[in-house]
This record gives C-alpha cells, structure tokens and sequence, in this order.
C-alpha cells in the first residue's frame, strides 16, 4: 500500500448513467465523487469501510448482481450500479425501521435534531409507521467528561466514533463496550474521560450520526445558528472551523469534513476554544493609567491618550513588540507603524527564546525560517515519519491525527524523539523517549550513524558539508544514547529507518522522511542545537527538495510564520527584505508613500535594523528604549512572560498594550487598547508551512475591542499618518505588493481555501506547494523569492548572488 | 297611545323579575368557553408542581409572529432546560400553533383576556409572570382538552 501505485480507471454506470472513476474506489466514493448522494449513517471520509449501518445499499444489475454495502464494495470495470432502485429503497426502508424500534425519538429535545443522519434519512425514506414495535428501552444519560455527554438510547452503535477516535486521533479513549443490545458507547472501566488518554478533541461527538454523543455545553438546535468558516488561531495547523453563532455568541463549532488543512478534524482547542474568545474576563473597554489604578475610558479617549504618550518617543527609543496569533493585517499595520510613523526600527515578535531559536535554526539552513515542505504531503507520499520534540499531539494536534492517518493507512514508518508520552507515539516503530532536552544529541548521533553507515545522500549543491562531516567526528553515538537515556540499538534503527525511508538498511531506494518538530514548544535544552540537527540530518539524507520529505517546524503562535513574512523581525523589512539594504528600504518607502495617498510626502524607513528581544530587553533596562507598544493576546494557550522581560517593563516611560485579556503586561500598562480576536475578526494567517487562509468575522468583538490593524491604524493617524483603510482587505491588498511571496494570493482567491505562497500566476488553480531545495527549469535551487505573478524563470536561485549558499548545512 | 306605554312597560316589568344578564365587571367575571384561546401561558405539573417544559423551542420555531423566545440551556443531567421564555404578547395573534406543537403540553392557551397595559414593556411577559398566569386556575387545563393533547 505504501507505494505510490499508477491509479487505472475503470468505467462504470451509475443511474443509468456512464462515469470513469479511478479502481479500487468504493462504490459511495465512486457517486459521492459523481455527485449521487448514497445515504449512510457509518461512512466516515478518510477511515476505512466499517459496513455497520447497512443503509448505504444498492442494487448490482445483472446476472451476478444483487444488494451490496456501497462503502465497502469496490468498483469493477462495467458495473452497473441503481442506487435508487425499488430493491434497494425498500432495504433501506427495512433497516431504519429496525433502528427505530429502539431509538430514542426524542427528536425535539435533541440537539442533533435537523441534521441528524437517521432523521434525514427516516424523512427521505418515507418512514412513517414502523410494524415493529416494543416499548423504548430507557437508559440515563452519561457524562463521559465535562465536555462530552452519551445518550444510550440514541445510539445505533455505527461506531464512527470510536474509529476516528483509534483510527485518527490515535488514543482510543472510547469504544465500544459489551454486546448486543447492551452495547454502548464508553471508556474502559467508565473511568471520566478527562482521566484517560482523551484528548478531549470532541470529535466522537461531530462524527455522530445521531444525538448520541453531544456536547454539554451546547443546548440549541442547528437551525437557530449562523455559520461562518473561519480558521482557528490556537497554532499554527491552520484548521479550518466552522463557527455557529447566533444572538451574537458563538454557540459551537463544527466540522466542514473535506475541507481546509484540517479535513474537518479539530482538536480540542479547535472545538472548545471559542469558550475562551467569549470569556468573561475579555477586555473590554481601554483603561488608562491614573496614579497606581487602570481607569476604564472609551476607546478613543483611550487612543488619545496613547498617542500622546507615544508622540514624544518617535526614533529608536520605541519599540513594538507583536504576538504571533494576530492576523497578518494586524502585523503588517503594526509594523508599519512602527517603522514608518514612529520612525523606530525596533520591531519584534513577542515569542519564547525556544520559538526563536527554531527560527533562527531554519533561516541558517534554508535562508529563510519557514517550513520546506507542506504537512498535506503525509498524504500522498508519506512514508516515514520522523517526529520530534514536545508532544506533538498537544501542541499541533491535528498533524498527529495526519500521523496517526498515515501509520495506519499509509503504513508509514513513525519514528518518535520525544520524552513525552502520547498514546500515538506507542504506536511508533521506534519512539526513542529521551531525557528532556537531549533532543539535539540523539539527532546529533543520527546523523554521524548515518554517515558511518554510508547511507548518506548528501543534498547536492548545499555549502557546508566538509564542515558538517567533519563535525560528526566529534559525535559519539553510544555516549549520546547514554545522555539521551535510549538504547544505542533503537537510536540506530530510527537513523537508518529515517535514512531509508522506512525501508530499512540494503534497500535499493530510499524513501523521504519528513521530519515535523515542535521544538520550539520545549522549554529545555538547546533548541536551536537541535532544530539544526533536525535540518541537517534532512540535508544529509537528500530529504530537501523531495516531495514527501523535508522539515516542518510547528512554532507555536497561529500566525508565527506570518508575523515574519510581514516584517515582524528586526532584521527583515516586509519580505524578508534586509532591513540593512538601502534599495529595499528605499522601495519599500516608496511603496508606503504611495499607500498613504493624498501627497503624504516620501516615506523614510529608519536605516538601522532593530534591536532583538534579548537585546531589547536590556535596552529596555539600561533606559534606551523609553516607550514600548506591544501587541499580545494572552489566551489560555499562550505561553508565559519572561520574569526578567516584565521586570524590565517597569522601567518604561510609556507602554501601550493592545490586549485581548487581563495579563502582567496590563498590569504594568500606561494606556491597555483592547482588542479583538480570531473569530471577530476578517483578515489572513498563514500556517507552519506557509498556507495563506482566510479568517472571517463571524461575531462581534466584546465591547469597543477592534482588530488591531484598526487600532494601529487609529495611531497613527493621530501621528500625523493619514492612513485610511476601511476594511481588513485593504491592508491585505497592501501586503501583497509589497511582500512578494504574497503576491497573486489575492483575498478571492484566498476565499476558495487555503492556498501556499509562492503561487505562480494570479488566476490559475492552486499549484503544488513548492518546495525549499526543489529544482527548478534550468537548474539551481528554488529560493521561492520574487515567484509573484511571473512564472518559474523569476525564482531566484541558489547559485545567484545575493542568495548563494542559502541552503547549507550548518555545523553548530 | 297609553296602552302602547302600559305594554311596552310591561316588558320592562317582566325583565324586572329575572336574573340580571349584566356581570359586575371586573368584581364579577365571566367563565370562558373551554376552547377559548387567551394568553399563552406556561404550565407546571399539578402534583410536583415542576415545569413541564423540556426547552425543546419548537413553539418558538412554529410562532408565525416570533413572539416566543426561548433561551435554553443545558441542565445538569445532561438534557436541556428553560433559561429564560419571553412572550412578546403585542405580537402574538392567539394562533394557537405554541400549544398545539407542544410535545409536552406544557405551554397552553390560558383563559386570560386582560392584557390591557399601560405601556408597551407591560406587554413582555417573562417565564415566572406566564408559569403565574397559567397556574392561576388548573380548570383552565382540564378544559383543554381539545388543544394540546390531541397528539
């Protein structure tokens, strides 16, 4: 199954009708693919054929033919397939008077009332009397955790979700328990969920057919919500969500299955989290300093206030700091701000030293801190797996789910370096649990057995390698297994698995072997030790430029990776752009003079390039930096602050912070702007690997919060900047003419789904991701720069100054 | 000319000797007929004395005016419960439709006809004022037997 095998075709009639769909296609995949909807209640998209529900029958014609399961009979060359036929109605209709002998009928009262799967069906079956009758069995209600509820006597036992919990989530938490009419959906030993290997990602309930597994939280019924899909902004997946609101609160999420990054799936942050967007605690309202106490004002008393405070600190003694989940728009207005109307090259990513260190690892092995290859890639040529750094299934869940998918399905070889434990990684070939922090040593000692067992496939034209070889000399393997605390056996069959692809030693090919890290979650070791033996050992074994391969570095924040292609970085304007570089800051003022409109003069870039944090925060207390504007958003799921960085903040003259919740940073505010978050407001994020998405306001923010590109926008404008942008994609459509990897992912493209930068052209469809390292027409490597609108020949390749040797191997 | 006086007296006379047809208004009123269709109104059970509803909303989704809303949430068991249940009465037309969607009977045509306010906010009836005004005479639910139950 791994093989990637030539899919033949094979034609087959549908309702009379001809169609060529690809073999080994189930029946239901085949019409759903031709647009024929086959009832089902069982089917699941991505899992495999279960056949419990037996309702998505249809009629074989001919002289072999007969009723099959549609989900889990495949097509053959000249089927001929009635999926309407009077046969097969009246074995539907059969079967759901079956279930609803014993079915609840509680239709009122349920939440899944109105798109219910056996309701539908019951309808569309003209169901309306059943001869089947005995008196209801009646079982309570269970509270398998403070999420989920079960309801015995709704439940047809199609087990969907116990199979997408095992199958895709990975920890069978739940299952089905005892037999026959007893049979019921629970955990081992009815524990609480909440103490078993639950992830609590709610997607038991949104695979239900029926209103058994519901949610305990929601008590409406589906038709009194509006939907809106937007994608979520708790990491940096990028799942896309489908958020149902009404009276102006958001009342659930749901699952739009097939679509997005995400297919649909959603961890538990995804399915929960807009409990936190609507918390009570969410500010409201701006408060200003008086004395020791934050007095509320209104929002623009409050940016009065602010840019009065900020108006005698133009020049570098301000600085921005800005949190990675604000949306690009967000960024960019904040950035420009800060570089253009405050005339301060100190510009900075509010991040862990961890985050920052897996950026830094990324830009000196790939010249820019992105991800090489796309997660979707699992998908089609997935086929070893190398997953290393905090638990993975907590910190970027629905990748797991995508690890989970293709070990199973795929058979993809799993291959763990990590010292948490997750019931996935018991799943792994090999899973070396290793001490906090050694991750760098064991990727270390991989890669010198890589090399001593000759299999390594250098990525050619990469600079470096002589150092790196040389460098390995100094690894040994067995005293790194001794660090790590792993067996030296295991250690060198993960390296030889991973250099193989998963095919092991003597292998005639090898395989790619994507490697997706989360180190920049760890809160030990040397992160950026590590994240660069995570980029060499894929460079050592020719896993860059391959698709299938590469590495995939999950930072953290929503929008880590779009903080810094809009210029959130000291170092780099917008488009990783030197801010050292004279003609880029000269087009870049140019860009933004003519933004602004209305003769607003030349634009002036400050020269220098800005302080970075850990320098910053010294400046800070050594009095250089007076004022400081920081854009955070401290959610349950952001990290914590610096001990010393908020002692620092006590120094300041001024400090302006937009905020979504009360937070030390507020506590320590002259002026607290507040401001909205990712439902509530329209804008983009791009993900881990570079996918530019649509977010979509779906609710209103909380009292006078805004986005805060609006906010900066109102700044600046008290500055004397007559900036004037109505809406999110005004700014939008500034970013993409001046950040060229943006360029042609215009917002209506945007709206179709998620798309990747770089994209060649402006109108055709989505082309396949491009990939760091690949090859490009003419030779050279694809440094993905200046690929807007014009087609291959304008990538900038490896061998052309100023980029040469952008790809290398580095030696720490 | 004074016969005619003398006859049409004497019907004055006769009605003089019968029972008055006048109620004494509002001292006195009048019982309605059984299927007479008055407030909407909330009912409880008459021995625990609990709501019947079960917050399923299916008045408020069937309500042609959309004078009922329902806010719902979830109760401890699991099931759902009656936050809040607001009748805008200067919408309602007295269709009936709540009561008879009701799957539980809980929500009936009370025989209350006074609704006479003085101002418009008299006329938004919460959850307590509609469970007081259907409490007020049980005889209001026997004789409804036409209404809810007929499911």
């Amino acid at each position: 199954m791994t093989a990637t095998t030539e899919t033949r075709l094979v034609t087959v009639t549908i309702d009379g009708q001809q169609y060529t769909v690809p073999e080994g296609m189930t029946i239901l995949e085949a019409c759903r693919m031709v647009g024929i909807e086959v009832p089902n209640l069982c089917y699941q998209p991505l899992l495999r054929p279960w056949g419990s529900c037996r309702l998505c029958t249809v009629e074989i014609l001919g002289r072999r033919g007969g009723l099959v399961e549609s989900c889990a009979a495949q097509v053959r060359d000249g089927m001929e397939i009635a999926t309407k036929s009077p046969a097969c109605e009246e074995a539907r209709r059969f079967v759901l008077q079956l279930y609803l002998i014993d079915h609840a009928l509680d239709c009122p009262t349920c939440d899944k009332s109105g798109e219910c799967y056996l309701q539908d069906n019951t309808y569309y079956h003209n169901v309306y009397a059943n001869p089947f009758r005995r008196p209801k069995l009646a079982g309570p209600y269970k509270h398998l955790s403070q999420y989920i509820d079960y309801k015995w006597e709704r439940c047809i036992l199609c087990a969907r979700c116990t199979r997408v919990c095992d199958e895709m989530i990975g920890v069978t938490a739940i299952e089905v328990l005892r037999r026959g009419l007893e049979g019921e959906i629970g955990s081992a030993w009815d524990m609480d969920l909440q103490q078993t290997t639950c992830t609590s990602c709610g997607m038991c309930i949104a695979v239900c057919p029926v209103g058994a597994l519901t949610d305990r939280r929601f008590a409406h019924h589906p038709w009194e919500l509006d939907a809106t899909e937007t994608i979520c902004a708790f990491c940096d997946v990028g799942c896309t969500l489908n958020v149902e609101h009404n009276r102006g609160l958001v009342r659930r999420i749901t699952h739009l299955w097939e679509r997005g990054l995400n297919y649909g799936y959603t961890c538990v942050r995804g399915k929960w989290g807009y409990e936190e967007v609507q918390h009570p605690a969410r500010l409201e309202q701006a408060l200003v300093r008086e004395g020791d106490a934050l007095v509320p004002v209104n929002l623009e008393e409050g940016l009065d206030r602010a840019a009065a405070l900020l108006a005698s600190h133009r020049g570098p003694s301000f600085a921005l700091l800005a949190a990675g989940d604000r949306t690009n728009e967000d960024l960019y207005l904040l950035q420009r701000f800060a570089r253009q109307v405050m005339q301060s090259p100190n510009v900075e990513r509010l991040a862990t030293p961890a985050q920052r260190a897996v950026d830094a690892a990324l830009t000196a092995s790939f010249g820019l801190p992105v991800s090489t290859n796309s997660v979707q890639e699992v998908f089609t040529h997935g086929e070893c797996l190398l997953i290393v750094g905090p638990n993975i299934g907590e910190k970027a869940p629905v990748a797991s789910y995508w690890h989970a998918w293709a070990e199973l399905y795929r058979e993809a070889t799993l291959l763990v370096v990590s010292s948490d434990d997750f019931p996935l990684f018991h799943r792994a070939d090999v899973w070396l649990r290793v001490r906090p922090g050694t991750e760098s040593v064991v990727l270390a000692a991989m890669a010198r057995i890589v090399r001593d067992r000759g299999l390594a496939r250098p990525v050619e034209g990469a600079a470096g390698l002589e150092q790196l070889l040389a460098a390995l000399d100094a690894i040994d393997p067995a005293a790194a297994a001794e660090t790590a605390g792993v067996s030296l056996a295991a250690l060198e069959r993960a390296a030889v698995l991973y250099a193989t692809g998963g095919r092991g030693e003597g292998a005639a090919s090898a395989a790619p072997s994507q490697i997706q890290h989360t180190l920049a979650h760890a809160m030990t070791g040397d992160v950026y030790a590590a994240a660069l033996w995570a980029n060499n050992l894929a460079l050592l074994t020719g896993n860059i430029g391959r698709p299938g391969a590469g590495v995939v570095a999950f930072r953290g924040p929503a929008n880590a990776q779009g903080a810094l292609d809009v210029g959130c970085h000291p170092d780099w304007l917008p488009g990783y752009r030197p801010a050292t570089d004279a003609t880029a800051r000269a087009e870049l003022a140019a860009l933004w003079a003519e933004a602004s409109g209305n003769g607003a003069g030349a634009a002036h870039v400050p020269e220098a390039a800005g302080l970075p944090f850990g320098e910053l925060v010294e400046a800070i207390e050594r009095g250089e930096v007076r004022a400081l504007y920081i854009a955070a958003n401290s959610h349950a799921f952001a990290p914590a602050f610096d001990e010393r960085f908020l002692a620092a903040l006590e120094r300041l003259d001024v400090l302006v912070v937009e905020e979504s919740f009360p937070s030390p940073l507020v506590e320590r505010a002259h002026v607290v702007l507040p401001a909205a978050m990712f439902i509530e407001q329209d804008g983009t994020m791009t993900t881990a690997d570079r996918a530019v998405q649509r977010l979509r306001r779906a609710v209103d923010p909380p009292g006078e919060a805004r986005p805060g590109w609006q906010l900066a926008q109102e700044l600046a404008r008290r500055l004397g900047a007559p900036w004037s942008a109505r809406h999110a994609v005004h700014v939008y459509q500034e970013i993409t003419r001046v950040v060229p990897q943006y360029r042609g992912l215009t917002f209506p493209r945007l709206e179709r789904g998620p798309v990747a930068w770089p994209v060649a052209g402006s109108t055709l469809p989505t082309q396949q991701t491009l990939r760091i390292g690949q090859k490009v027409p003419g030779g050279g490597w694809a440094v993905w720069l200046g690929n807007g609108i014009a087609v291959s020949d304008a990538w900038l390749r490896l061998d052309a100054p100023p980029l040469a040797g952008r790809v290398r191997f580095c030696a720490p | 000319m004074v016969l005619q006086d003398i006859r049409g007296f004497l019907v004055t006379l006769r009605h003089f000797f019968q029972r008055p047809v006048t109620i004494q208004y509002p001292e006195e009123k009048r019982e309605q007929a059984p299927r007479f269709r008055g407030l909407p109104a909330l009912r409880s059970d008459p021995e625990t004395g609990e709501a019947l509803c079960v917050a399923c909303g299916l008045c408020a989704r069937i309500c042609p005016t959309s004078c009922l809303e329902m806010h719902v949430v979830p109760s401890e068991e699991g099931d759902r419960e009656l936050g809040e249940f607001i009748l805008r009465a200067g919408r309602c037309m007295f269709c009936g439709l709540c009561a008879q969607v009701c799957p539980v009977d809980a929500i009936t045509m009370s025989g209350e006809y006074e609704q006479s306010v003085l101002d418009r906010e008299g006329l938004i009836y919460v959850k307590t004022e509609l469970a007081a005004i259907g409490s007020q005479r049980p005889s209001w639910w026997e004789a409804d037997g036409g209404m809810g139950s007929e499911q």
